[in-house]
This record gives structure tokens, sequence and C-alpha cells, in this order.
């Protein structure tokens, strides 16, 4: 019986604590989420996390340069060719685009990097660690990224939704957010005045050396001219293409009135960030002084944060794709991005005219006798003399490479290999994928500091701005407004400067100045695509000109890649014959989100 | 009769007054079934008396059975005596023993004034068929004294009295009183206290019902059916439950779980049931069949609602063997197998390879990709290291892989204490190669240890403790490869499809592992195999629980309580000794004839190592009072419980996944039947979720159940045609409180983003932070459900068919919100209460057993038919309604419709609408539902069915015939589609990877202008036409019909072998998954379809298995 009444006592006992459980601590027993875990009113505490909130904001800075998976802005345009037919720019260029494929819809990604600023803004002032010089600037910075997402959004979309400052609450009704679009004008007004807004409260210089890479007052400045421009352009300023494209209430989308003054507003701003004394042409000089253009024009993109770098985003692997793609199979690149014939065609002679001017001397027949300094002998007599951003930007059939490596194992000879592109050659068409079908590949920005095969990336920057452009900004929409200002030549020239050919003007070294604002206006769009070859310019310069149902649709050359000498491969044939509809002005938004906001209209043809 | 014969009698004479009185003279015997003459023998050597009888009268005498303890001899002499057609008397130091009429009256002792004697007891339990019954519990009446029937139904008992009364029950049985009357034999049957033999299922929460009086919507398994060659349990079981979903999708040893669902899926969130072994919440998967005593699977409300927030998926309850008084079984099992494959993918030849990717170019106007001449070596195999020309799969696999299983068992006891004590072994071995190079082993070995203890103690009389400790250990052996990130081997088999047959050897000479980037990568599956390293999985488990039940019945008849604590453990441990070795490619031969190679890869030629470990506990609490009780034809019953869990995951990535997993609440549940005839049932669960803000918590899940038996009904007059007549129906709430991917939903979560750089350096490395998920007043999940049931049995009790309809209405479902427009640039949508979801369907079991003649019949089938439709899912509102995803199922795909191929006239003519990009005739043809002229977005509607079947049945039969068995099961899925995965696609990819299917010819050509071909016209690149868009020609019928099992036996005649302690043996071969009947043809279609690594049938393939196996009982 003295077991039983043990177990009974013991039994006992657990009902016991069981009721007390029961009564009393099971609410706390549910109740576990520890008091200290990190919520979002913490991060505002403290300055290490509200720093760490900004960084948040700016990780939205697109990385322009991988251009097949990440950015299309290369392989959609008349510059490059993707060489891979399974990555989506392949099918997007022969048309297979409908409204609703998804491919490099970057809406949600620049929204999100949109709220996140809006929120930075709203609680930056509660954090109590923050110097309030700080958190003025940080909030500047904020509002510069913002309008910085709003401006890559545009030029993408066209007129957008301007979000009201503060973040929409997440549990908000449907109809609490079914914005319209804003007009295009509307957008650019809001981004130019959100930037002025930002303005006084940024910084000029760098700063410590631990600051590079924040958002400064020439940031800032170029954001705006850049979007100004875009703002300024015959896509947008006067379309009467777009005389249907309006909102459900009948808000006319985009002006139906060519207005010049947007254009001084664009060359006006451009004119601030160059005429800041932060910021220069980088030049390499040689011992007597004179400007060394080959280096000039390649390391202006190695050398990080050279003077005449406006903004650079770090990443965390370098370079890799530019270095990767952008390298020959023979070093073990993947020869993927082919620039076209076209933009081969548009690289001035060494002595500065294009190659369809006769006295050019260009010539597409014979072979070079002897080995030059960028090429070897046998070379086709195409590529001879040609100005040297050619050479910068241009691996071609019989090319010299950047450096000495001899293989793919990043083996180091004693000279630069000579690329052979042509069927069978070390770098032409064979059994696998890394060839380039134009005969081409894009060597503007590979490091010659990187071993490619072994995957050894230099690290550097990627720049996003920089001075170069501003100055092209600033020649074409003064062209535009003021044309014979004598800005235009002078900046015009100061491209040509730098990239060593000779300039326009009357001097006996120079070629004959254009004449009359026409032809200003090619000379500009020339200078322009061969100075910012590959920077992921092009695509949207051709759309913004409303030129792109020429460039962009019909037959893309090449070399004869099918061809396994020099001589059958130094000729053009056609690779793709690419399909461009007057919907691809605008990029496509997704059926999705249009269900979502009633008022919300889809760009025109989709 | 007796012949009476006169021989000597033998006299001895002793001084009289000296002699004992045999009423005084204590003696202990032992008599098992001896002569009468050999106990007086025995008699007469433990005392000093002598007997005195005719031989006559002793011959052929019954043999006599007796023990007592401390007996005087009378009393003895009485107890030998008692059925002979003798009688004694004593003379002096003689007994005398005559016929009754031939003796002395004076002389005999009134037994009648002897003191109680003790008397063994020995007697037969038999059932209403007069089959054996084991674990009868056999008490003396008023004492504790008592024992329990061995397997033979045999019982021995020591009484107090031949006047003894002696008390029979089993569970689900009218216990019986027996007086003895003096018999020292008692045979004797058990009645059932249901007219249907007694059946007892499973409830929750360890009550048990008689089955005539269960109200929910059950099934149970019989577990001799989880007895299949397959190391997991979870892979037999659909088909042979009703309600059931299951379906595999690998095959592969170790990692072979089955998906399972019960009553399909009701819920776009968490739609996995609870499974509680031994009444704690446990993954089943590794448990040995053997050791299981009852499988069942609660289905409605009126069964589910009790676990509250965690119900509403179904539960599947599974209770382990418990020991049992008794004589000690123990029984052996033992089988070996062969396995191999399904079936796997089969591909293109290199040739075919080359002949189609030159069509796919030259038919739409390019080059032709490969060369005659290349073609003509690939052929000829002249230089296979240039010109390879390889069969993926017939390098990597072997034939046959083996598997084997062993479970010693043994289980007994008596009243005071019982046990079940097992040890089981499996092991699997894969069907992938190895390299006799290779110094290490990569081939795929998977080692199950499982054991299992069970003991129960009956510690006073009305207490009893169960302690059960159970586990098991496993260790798999794996090759290297983590080319995904991932341990399982789904990736050599993508890269056995990705890598096309003529793009490098499997190795090329000395042991360089070929290699190409393609964008991604193409591997040689083979290298991958056995050139990456090795891995080993260890995993174990340990579920230990106690379990005290009290007899209250002092307080009040009927009254019992229960605790039960358990504590669980398990652990699991990845080893990687993985290298990715440098590979190359042949590019040409030199001068010499040798290799030219490009290095590919530098890699790390040597072992490397990493690990991954992970492990949780959990403690279970739980505690309950229970009452039954009956008043005369008044049954009523009732428990309250409450309990608690509290769970640890040691594999946890953060600070919330780290917090433990707890769940309490409290549980009810009353019912009430009169005369088995009406039965009422009300239950409620309240539990509390930690998911939900405090003033959500708690959720109250009431259920209400009415049954009627109508065939026992007095009116009831048609026994003849239906034995059982019974109907029932529930209807109740039910909830969830699972929320796929988010804890704590009242609670806000930040989290770190990507980094940025700042500095000149880029040194200045910030890891961003923002908000990732908004706080949300979020609460469980309910399911209003309704059941309604259907039992009979006819033919003579022979066919019994249980059918149950079911409706089920999932309100609050978890979702994100639909209507939420990206461009508020919120990260992760607020989850809300926004879903609702309706399903319903058919559940039938149906069972029948005969014996014809001497055959004896079993067929048993079962069948689980559900729909579901999404009635709310915030989407927002669509322009068109083919685009509405209201109405759908839960899960659906939207596609183009495809309409065969455009025909030349059809191209030619602009009236008919076209597929965006370069479309020539041979290329899919779509409608153009919005009729607009253009084929695009607007035009995708729904588009088969889901990849989970809607249609599970299974079949199968059983037929003896003197010692031996043959049952065969088939189980097929119906109303179930899947989408065949683009990977494979010809030539999508261009040369950058995919092989060809080998139905490759089956294809559109100009010269040969099929509608009816499987691929359109070929394209080389990517999709330069919408062929490959999402469109209805991929969605592949995926439904099959499968002989899971062919088992034929044979069993030892009884007692055979009985000298070497052996009572039962059977000797068996079983087939399993023998063969499919499916209209899918690429690979086994319960692999299901998709893309990516493991999708496009991908992934190891189920199994087929052949074994011989023994089972002996002694």
């Amino acid at each position: 019986m003295l077991g039983f009444m043990k177990t009974k006592n013991i039994l006992y006992s657990i009902y016991a604590i069981g009721l007390l459980c029961a009564t009393g601590s099971c609410s706390k027993f549910l109740s576990q989420v520890p008091d200290d875990k990190l919520t979002i009113d913490d991060v505002f505490k403290k300055k290490s996390t509200t720093e760490q909130y900004l960084a948040n904001v700016y990780t939205y800075i697109r990385q322009e340069g991988d251009w097949n998976n990440g950015s299309p802005w290369e392989g959609l345009s008349d510059e490059i060719d993707v060489t891979y037919n399974d990555y989506p720019t392949y099918s997007m260029n022969l048309g297979q685009w409908d409204r609703n494929r998804d491919s490099y819809t970057y809406w949600r990604s620049f929204y999100q990097g949109i709220r996140s600023a809006s929120y930075f803004m709203q609680r930056v002032d509660e954090c109590p660690e923050l110097q309030s010089e700080l958190k003025i600037q940080y909030k500047a910075e904020a509002r510069v990224l913002r309008a910085y997402f709003y401006a890559m959004l545009m030029r993408q979309y066209g007129p957008v939704i301007i979000l009201p400052n503060l973040a929409i609450a997440p549990d908000a009704s449907i109809d609490e957010f079914s914005f319209p679009r804003n007009s295009y004008d509307e957008c650019a007004d809001y981004v130019a005045k959100e930037i002025d807004a930002a303005i006084p409260s940024l910084p000029v210089s760098q700063g410590s050396t631990q600051e590079y890479g924040r958002i400064k007052k020439g940031m800032a400045l170029a954001v705006k001219a850049r979007m100004l421009l875009y703002a300024a352009s015959p896509l947008v300023n006067g379309n009467t293409d777009y005389a249907g494209f309006k909102n459900p209430d009948g808000t006319l989308l985009v002006s139906q009135q060519y207005d010049a003054g947007k254009w001084k507003k664009a060359a006006d701003a451009a004119k601030a960030v160059i005429d800041m004394p932060d910021y220069s042409l980088y030049k390499e000089l040689d011992g007597s002084g004179k400007i060394k253009p080959y280096e000039s024009c390649k390391n202006v993109f190695l050398k990080d944060w050279n003077s005449e770098i406006i903004l650079a985003r770090v990443v965390s692997d370098g370079m890799y794709s530019i270095d990767k793609n952008g390298s020959p199979y023979v070093l073990g690149g993947w020869s993927s991005w082919g620039p076209t014939q076209q933009s081969v065609d548009a690289f001035f002679m060494a002595n500065g005219r294009s190659i369809d001017d006769p006295a050019s001397g260009y010539t597409e027949s014979g072979f070079a006798a002897a080995a030059g300094t960028w090429y070897a002998a046998g070379a086709s007599n195409m590529y001879v003399n040609r100005e040297p951003r050619f050479y910068v930007d241009v691996t071609f059939n019989l090319s010299k490479w950047i450096n000495n490596a001899s293989n793919n194992n990043g083996g180091t000879g004693s000279a630069p290999i000579t690329i052979q592109m042509y069927k069978g050659g070390n770098s032409g068409q064979y059994t696998g994928r890394n060839w380039s079908r134009t005969g081409y590949c894009a060597r503007k920005m590979v490091n010659p500091s990187s071993l490619v095969g072994p995957d050894k990336i230099a690290a550097r920057t990627e720049v996003v701005y920089r001075l170069a452009e501003m100055y092209l900004d600033y020649a074409e929409a003064l062209n535009e407004y003021d044309p014979g200002n004598a800005d235009i030549k002078k900046y015009i020239n100061l491209i040509r400067e730098r990239a060593g050919i000779p300039q326009y003007g009357s001097a006996v070294e120079n070629i004959p100045e254009p004449a009359g604002q026409e032809a200003w206006r090619q000379a500009i769009r020339k200078e322009r695509r061969v100075e910012l070859a590959f920077e992921y310019h092009r695509y949207f310069d051709t759309r913004r000109w409303k030129i792109a149902e020429q460039t962009d649709a019909g037959p893309m050359y090449g070399m004869d890649v099918n061809a396994t000498t020099t001589v059958d491969f130094s000729k053009r044939v056609v690779f793709e014959n690419r399909v461009f509809l007057k919907k691809n002005y605008l990029w496509n938004i997704l059926q999705s989100e249009l269900n979502k906001d009633k008022n919300l209209v889809e760009n025109p043809g989709w | 009769m007796l012949s009476v014969t006169i021989l000597c009698s033998l006299v001895l004479l002793a001084g009289p007054g000296n002699a004992q009185r045999m009423d005084k003279v204590k003696v202990d015997v032992q008599f098992k079934g001896v002569g009468l003459k050999q106990a007086l023998r025995t008699l007469e050597a433990k005392t000093s008396f002598h007997f005195t009888y005719r031989d006559a009268d002793l011959d052929n005498t019954p043999l006599v059975s007796f023990e007592a303890r401390q007996a005087t001899v009378a009393q003895v002499l009485k107890g030998i005596f008692l059925n002979q057609p003798l009688t004694f008397y004593q003379q002096d130091a003689n007994i005398i023993i005559k016929k009754p009429d031939e003796a002395r009256i004076d002389d005999l002792i009134l037994t009648d004034d002897l003191a109680p004697l003790s008397v063994v007891i020995r007697g037969k339990v038999n059932n209403e068929k007069g089959e054996p019954m084991e674990g009868v519990s056999v008490s003396e009446k008023g004492t504790v004294n008592g024992t329990s029937t061995n397997a033979q139904g045999q019982f021995t008992l020591i009484v107090a009295g031949a006047s003894a009364v002696l008390k029979l029950s089993y569970i689900g049985y009218q216990s019986q009183e027996l007086p003895l009357n003096g018999q020292t034999t008692v045979l004797t049957a058990m009645q059932s206290l249901a007219n249907d033999l007694g059946d007892v299922v499973v409830v929750a929460y360890g009550q048990r019902q008689k089955k005539i009086e269960t109200l929910g919507a059950q099934s149970t398994l019989n577990v001799t059916e989880l007895k299949q060659p397959v190391a997991n349990i979870t892979t037999v079981l659909a088909g042979r439950v009703s309600g059931l979903v299951g379906v595999q999708r690998s095959g592969e040893p170790g990692r072979d779980n089955a998906d399972i669902w019960i009553r399909g899926i009701a819920t776009m969130s968490n739609s996995t049931p609870l499974v509680l072994v031994d009444g704690v919440e446990r993954s089943f998967n590794n448990i040995d069949p053997n050791d299981i005593e009852s499988f069942t699977i609660l289905k409605d409300a009126s069964s589910t609602s009790v676990f509250g927030v965690r119900g509403a998926n179904g539960v599947i309850l599974i209770t382990t063997k418990k020991g049992r008084p008794g004589r000690t079984d123990i029984s052996l099992d033992f089988y070996t197998g062969l396995t191999n494959f399904t079936r796997l993918p089969e591909t293109a030849d290199g040739v075919a390879y080359m002949q189609m990717a030159n069509e796919a170019s030259v038919t739409r106007g390019g080059n032709p990709i490969y060369s005659d001449s290349a073609i003509h070596k690939t052929y000829t195999q002249e230089d296979p290291y240039l010109y390879p020309n390889v069969n993926w799969f017939k390098e990597i696999f072997n034939k046959f892989g083996r598997n084997r299983k062993a479970n010693l068992s043994m289980r007994g006891g008596n009243e005071k204490s019982s046990f079940y004590v097992s040890a089981g072994y499996y092991d699997e071995t894969g069907l992938f190669k190895t390299d006799g190079l290779q110094k290490y082993n990569t081939s795929i070995k998977f080692t199950r240890y499982n054991f299992s203890s069970a003991l129960t103690i009956k510690a006073t009389k009305t207490t009893t403790v169960d302690l059960g400790i159970k586990g098991w250990i496993s260790n798999g052996n794996y090759p290297g490869t983590t080319t995904d990130g991932s341990t399982a081997t789904d990736d050599i088999f993508y890269m056995a499809l990705k890598t096309y047959p003529i793009l490098y050897p499997k190795m090329y000479p000395d042991g360089k592992e070929p290699f190409i980037s393609t964008g991604g990568g193409l591997n040689s599956a083979y290298a991958l195999l056995v050139n990456h390293g090795y891995m080993t999985i260890f995993q174990n488990q340990v579920m230990s629980d106690l379990q005290v039940k009290q007899d209250l019945g002092f307080i009040t008849k009927g009254l019992s309580a229960r605790f039960l604590y358990s504590f669980d453990a398990s652990a699991n441990n990845t080893l990687m000794r993985t290298k990715n070795p440098s590979s190359y490619y042949a590019t040409g031969r030199d001068a010499n004839g040798n290799l030219v190679y490009t290095v590919t890869g530098s890699g790390q030629d040597y072992l490397g190592f990493s690990r991954n470990n992970g492990g949780s506990r959990q403690f279970y609490l739980e505690g309950a009072i229970n009452y039954a009780n009956t008043f005369g034809r008044h049954k009523v019953g009732g428990m309250i419980l409450y309990n608690q869990s509290d769970k640890v995951d040691a594999t946890a990535n953060d600070l919330i996944g780290s917090i433990p997993y707890r769940s309490l609440g409290s549980v009810g549940r009353f019912t009430y039947s009169y005369d088995d005839r009406y039965l009422a049932e009300a239950t409620f669960g309240y539990n509390g979720a930690e998911n939900f803000s405090p003033n959500k918590r708690f959720g109250f899940f009431p259920s209400f159940a009415a049954g009627w038996v109508i065939s026992n009904e007095k009116f009831y007059h048609f026994n003849n045609v239906f034995q059982l007549l019974k109907l029932r129906g529930s209807y109740g709430q039910v909830g969830s409180s699972r929320i796929d991917g988010r804890r704590f939903a009242y609670v806000g979560t930040v989290a770190n983003t990507n980094n940025y750089w700042y500095g000149q350096d880029r040194g200045n490395s910030i890891t961003g932070v923002d908000i990732s998920d908004y706080p949300v007043d979020a609460t469980w999940e309910t399911e209003k459900d309704l059941n309604l049931g259907f039992e009979f049995k006819t033919l003579g009790n022979a066919l019994y068919i249980q059918t149950d309809v079911f409706k089920r209405r999932r309100e609050n479902i978890f979702l994100s919100r639909g209507v939420v427009p990206d461009f508020l640039g919120i990260r992760n949508n607020l989850l809300g209460n926004l879903g609702t979801v309706e399903s319903e369907g058919i559940d039938i079991t149906a069972e029948y057993s005969k014996p014809i003649g001497k055959v004896t019949v079993s067929i048993r089938g079962t069948f689980t038919y559900n729909k579901n439709k999404r009635v709310e899912d915030d989407s927002p509102a669509q322009p068109y309604p083919w685009l509405e995803s209201r109405g759908l199922p839960v899960f659906f795909r939207r596609g183009y419709q495809a309409t065969g191929y455009y025909t030349d006239a059809e191209i030619n003519d602009p009236k008919v609408a076209r597929t965006t990009g370069v479309v020539q005739a041979g290329d899919l043809k779509f409608k153009d539902l919005n009729g607009d002229g253009v084929i695009d977005g607007n035009d995708v509607s729904v588009m088969g069915r889901d990849q989970v079947p809607q249609i599970l049945y299974g079949f199968g039969s059983s037929i003896g015939w003197k010692q031996f068995s043959l049952s065969a099961f088939f189980q097929g899925t119906g109303l179930v589609d899947f989408y065949l995965g683009n990977d494979f696609m010809p030539f999508r990819n261009g040369s950058a990877r995919g092989s060809l299917y080998s139905n490759i010819k089956d294809r559109w050509t100009p010269d040969n202008p099929r509608q009816d071909a499987f691929y359109p016209r070929l394209s080389y690149g990517a999709d330069i036409n919408q062929n490959y868009a999402g469109n209805s020609h991929w969605v592949m019928n995926g439904q099959f019909l499968r002989l899971k099992t062919l088992d034929f036996g044979y069993t030892l005649k009884k007692g055979a072998l009985h000298k070497y302690g052996v009572q039962n043996m059977r000797m068996y071969i079983i087939a399993y998954n023998l063969f499919t009947i499916t209209p899918f043809k690429l690979w086994d279609p319960e692999l299901g379809g998709g893309s990516g690594i493991g999708g496009a049938g991908t992934r190891y393939p189920n199994i087929r298995t052949f074994s011989v196996g023994v089972n002996v009982n002694f």
C-alpha cells in the first residue's frame, strides 16, 4: 500500500502543477518574443543601425555593368550582341516580348528603394546618437537617392507615379493607393526640385577616405542634369505620338507642345556640374606633358575615384561580369559581349573623321602588312588607323590583348597574345558557347590586372556618372536651344582632345567644324556614341532621340564568324534581324501591377 | 468401461493409534496430466501413507492434474478423485481406494468439513468464432489475483478454492464472471460488446472507442500492410487508407519521404497534417513498421477539433506496441531484396542529338550546327574523347541495388508488468556506380537501426505506469556532390540531362574531369558522382514517454486520470569530405595525337571538409481526467485534458527561429450512447498559439456529432440483407495557426539586406537593415467542417463499406495581401487572414472477406476524391474573367490554350492571331481568348490540374489456400496533371545545355506536318517564339496505376517445427512497385514535373524491389 500512496501523491502533485500552469503562467508560456530583439524603432535609436538603414537605401543603386543578366541596356541596344541565346535579351531582340514579360522589370526594386528612402527621412530625426549636421546630411543623401530612383524609373517607364513623401502604410486600403501616373513633366519637376532642395545640405568634397562613395553635391547635380536632358528630348518633349497617352481622368502624360526651355534647364544643370572645381577630365600625360589618349581613356575606368568620377558604385566581386564577358575565350573569358559592326563603324579614324567621310582614308579591303601597336600583321585594314578609343573599346580579329597573359590559366608570356576571332581561331567559334557572334568583343573597362581564366578579378568600382558625360549632355542641350553657342565646340573638343583625335575648328591640325545646328547635332551624337560606348547610354539615347526604329530594327551586322580564315572572316554579314516596335520606346508595365491600381495605365502600344 | 481383473492387493499393516490422519498431514503436490497410479506413488513417497487399490480399478482412469500447496492429503485425494469413479478412506496408515459401491461408508471423511483449498485452474478463452484470444485478463473475483491468456488463449491461475469465481475481461468484449463450481478446467468464449466483432479504434489522446460507437470520420490501416520492403513507411500509405493523399517524389535511400495530405489540400498556406506517435507530435518516417500497433487517420472536425489550432489539416495517429501479459512471444522477421528504378528518363543518343540540332537550325533558316563528318565520327566512335556519345544514365547507374531488413521483437509479461522490446536493422544501397580508382566510397548506402521498448507496470491495484523508449539511428553515405548547395543527389540527375551526349566523355584519360561553362556550367554527371568526394549523414531520434494511469474508481466508478510526459531529442550531422577538382576540356589533338586541353576550372583536387549539424528537442506534457460509465443502457463518457509542448530547433538560423516553438491547449470530449443505437458526442479544443498577439491568441474549437445505428433498432428486420446499418454526421470547427515562413506574426521584423561599400579603398562595408515584415494582428485559420458517414455490412457480414462525404470551408487563411501594388515598395507584403477555400470530397473503404471452401478470399479497397476551390484570395480585380483566380483550385497553373500547330495557310492568313516572335508553320497556335488579334498575357487561362492527385485509390486482394497465400495491392491516382518543365525542351538553350528526351523523333516537320506530333517545329536557341511559353500543350496527364505489392507466402504447418520452439513460420516473396501503367512515358509520373534541379524528371526515381523473407514466431 505504501507504493500506492506514493504514486498517488506523485500523481496529485503533477495535477497540481498542471492546474497551476493552466491558471497562472500559461499566458507567459506563449509570450516568448524577447524584449531586446531588434525592432525598427530600435534601428533609429543608435547611430550605427541608423547608418545601416541608410546603407540599405544605397544598395538600390543598381550595378549597371552586369550586362547580360543584371542589366539589359547593352544587349538590347544596337551596340552589343549578348552571345548567349538563352539570355532574355536574345529573344526580346527578336520581338518575343509581350506585356507580361517580366525580364528586367526594375519597377519593384526602385520603388522599394524609394520607400526605404522616404522611411529613412521620416525617422532619422529620432536618432539621439546622431549629430544634427549628420542628420541633415543623411536626410539629403536619402532625398537625392530617392530622386535618382525616380529618374531611373522614368528612363525605363516614362511617366511614373510620384508617391507621397511619407511612406504609405502597408495596410492601406486599395483606394488609398490607386494613384494615377504623374505626367512626365511633373516627374521631371519633382526630381529636379527634390535635388535642389537637398543640395544645400550635401557636402561638396569626398570628405574622409571612409566616406568616399556617398552622395555629394556633384552627384546630385549630375543626376539632375541627365534627367533633365532626357526630359528635354524628343520622346517626351512634344511627342505627338503620345497624344493618346492619358490617365483615366484624361490627364496627358507626355507634353504635346515642344518646349525648347527644357533644353535650357538641361544645359544649365549640366553646366552646374562642369563649373564645379572638383572635377576634371582624367588625363594621363607623358613626360613632355602630352596627353596619352589610350591610357587616359582606358584608365578613367580603372583608377578609382579619379578626378572625372562623379559617382562610383562598389560591388563585392569587383567588375567580374565586365572582365569575364569582355575577355576572349583564349584567356578564359566568355567572349560574350560582341559589339555590332554598327558600333565598330561609329568609331572615328585616327584623323578624327568618320569612316564614311571620303577623306577619312578608311578601307575595308586589304590587310595590314605589318603589326601595329594594337594589332598583329594581317589584321584587316578596317582596323588600321582608327582612333585610340577604338583600340580601348574593341577586341577585333588579330588584335593584341591588353596584357601579357598567355592562356586561360593566367600564364604570362613576354608579349600580348593575338586574338583570333575566326572559326577555329583561339577565340572563334568552337563547340562550346563562348564565342562572339559578331566577331568582336567589348574590351572597354576590362581590367588588364585581372586574370579572368583563374577568376582573379582585380577589385575596383563601377563608374556611374563621370564628367565627360556632363560635357556631352551640356553640348547637346545647348545646341538644341542656343545653336552656335561657343561652348558646344569647346566641350566637344575637350572630349576629342582627351581622346587624342583632331578637334573641330580652323586650326591646321583640326578638321572642319560642323555647319549648322543639324550638323552639330549629328556630330554631338556621334561623339557621344563613341565616348560613352558600352556605358549603358546608347539604349536610352536611341529612344529619347526617337531613332530606335532605324537603329534597333532590322539586320544587325558582324563579321563572318563561320569563316575559318581572316580573309574570309573579314566581311560584313547579318547575324540577326531585330524587331523594334513603337511600343518598345517605353517599357511594359506588368498587367499584374495594372490590376492592382485602376488608375494606372499601360504604356502606349503594349 | 473398466474391465475388472482381480489381482493381488497390497496391504501393509501398521500399528494402530500411531497412524496420522489424512486430513491433518499436509503436502505440496504438482501433478500435470499424470496417471492416477503415478500420483498415488508420489503421495506415498511424500508421506507415510500407503495406498491400497485394485490395479484394474485404476487402469484407464483419466489423467490427473492437480496442484496445491500445503494441502492435506485428504484434500489432495479429493482433488484428484474429483472426477474419478472411485472413492477412498483411511485404515490406519493405509488409504483404501475402491469403487464407491464397495466402500465402507462410515470410513469416508466428509470433505465438506475440510478447510478451503488452493486450486489450480486451467482454462482456454476463445472468441465468438472459436479462435483463441490472447491477452484476456483473468482474475479471481474479490482479489488482486489475476493473469492473462497467452497466444493460444490459455491461462493458469491458482485460486483459493474450487468454488472461486473467475472474472474475465478484454477491451471491447463483455466481461464474464465464471463460478468454478469445483471445476479446475475452464473453456469459455468471450462475447464482443458490439455486433461487429468488437473492433476497437484509437481516437484522440489515447482514448479508444468501440467501432460501433465512433462518430468521427476516421480510417484505420491494417498495420500488417505497413510491412513492405521499404525504409520509409510514409511511402506505403497512399491508396491504403481512405482520405489520405500521398505522393512520393523521390526514391533516394534515406531521402524518400512521401508528401502526405489528409483529404487533399484545403488552404493556400500550410497543409501538412499533424502526426502523433503515441500521443506526441513526432515524425514517423523512420519508425519500424513492426513496432506499430495501430495506424489511424482522423479526418473530420469531430475527431480533430480536440487538437485545436493544430488539427485543421487532419491528424495521423500512430500507436506503438506495448507489453502484454502472457507467454513471451519472440518474433523474427527478415527479408532481403534487389532494387531497381521504376523508370529513368530516356535520352536521345548523340547522333540523333546532332541531327536534330541541324534540323532545328536549318528549319529556321540557319546553318547546320554540326558537320556531317562530326556526326559520322560520333556515330563510329573512332575518337570517343573528341567525338563522344555518352548515355549518362548508363554511366552512372548499376542495374540493381539491394535492401534488407531484420527485426527481432519480444513481447510478454505477467499481470504485474509486461514488456515489448524490439530491435530492427535496415539497409539499402543505391544504384549509383562507384569508381574503383577512388580511395573513398561514393555509393549511396543507407543503414538504420531501430529500437523500441515499452514497459507496463501495474504499480498498484489501480495505477499503471507505461514507460516507452523508442528511437532510431541512421547512417547514410552519399556522393559528395553539392552543386546546388543541397545534399540530395538530384543534381547528378539534373546534370545527366543537362549535359548533352556529345559534349565530352564521362572522364578524360588520366582521370581528368571534363567541364565546360555555358553560363552555369556543365558537369559530367559521372564525375560529380565519383570524383567529388563523399559525405556521410548521421541522424538519430529518441522518443521517450512516461505515462501514468490512475484508476480513480475509489472516488466514483469509471473515473480515471492519466498523465503523460515525453521528452524527444533528435540530431543530425552531415560530414562532407568533398572536393571540386580541376576541370578540363579537350579542344583537339596535337601532332602526336595527344589530347590538347584547356583548363576550364582550376579547382581543389584534394578532399576538403565541412559539416552541418542540426537537431531538436521537445518536451510534451499532458494530463487528463477520464470518465466512463454505464447506467443500464445509457453509456456516458467524458474527458478533460490539458497539454503543452515546447520544441527547440537546434538548426535555427536567427533569433526568431531559436525561440522554442510552443503550444498549449485544453480539450474536452463528452460522449453519450443509448443502447448502441443512438450516439452523440461533443468535443472542444481550446488552444493558444504563439504566432498571434496576446489578445488573439486563444481559439475555441467546438464540434458535435450524432449517430444512429439503425440495425440495432428493435423494428429493424432486414438483418438478412444488411447486418449493419449506421448513419452518422458531424459538424464543427477546427483551426490552424501555422503560417509558412512567418513566426510571431504580431511582431515586426527587421532584417539585414545587402551590403553597401563606401570608402576610398572600398573597405567601409556596411550591412543594410530594413523592415522585413510588418506586424500584423493575424489570428488562426478556421475551418468549418461537415461530414456525413454511412456504414453498412452485407452479404452475411462479409462485405463492409464505409463511406464519408465531406465539405470543408477554410476561412481566415493566411495570405500576403494580393492587392498591394509593387510601387508601394513593401518588401514583404503584409500577411493577413485573407483567404477562403472550400473543398469537398468523398472517402470510401470497402472490405470483403469470406472463405470459399478451403480458400479464404479477402478484398479491400479505398477510394479518395477531393476537390478544392479558392473562394477568396485577395487577388485584385482582373480585366477578363479567365484571369480571375477565385473559383480555381488552390494550386492552379495558367497558360495559353494550345490548339495545335499553325499550318502554312494559317501563317499566311492575317486574320489568324499570331503568337509573338518568329512564328512559322509547325509552331504552337494559341487561342486568342479576348479576340483582340494579339496573343498576349490577357489570353492565358487555367490549364490542367494540380500535380497533387485529386483521386487516389487502392485495391487489393489476398487469397489463402492451405499453407499458401497470395496477395496483390494496386494503387492509382487520377485527376492529376503536371507541367513538363521547360529545361529540356529541344535546343531551347541552343548548345548551352540540355539533352533531348528519347521521343524527339515525334515532332512536326515540314515534310510530315502532323498535328499530333509531340514537339512543334524545332528551333535552335532561346525562345524565338512562344512554343515553350507556358501553354497547355505541355500539360501532361500524370495519372497512373501501379502494382504496389505482390506478395506470395507459404506458412509452415502448425507444429511442424515445434521441437525447435517455432510456433509459426512464414516464408514470402514480395515484389514492390512491380509495374506502372501510365500515359506518361518519359519518367516515373509520380516524380511530377517542374523545372530546375529536381524538376523535369531529374530526381532519384522511385524504386522497384524484389524481396524474399521469412517470419518466425517462437
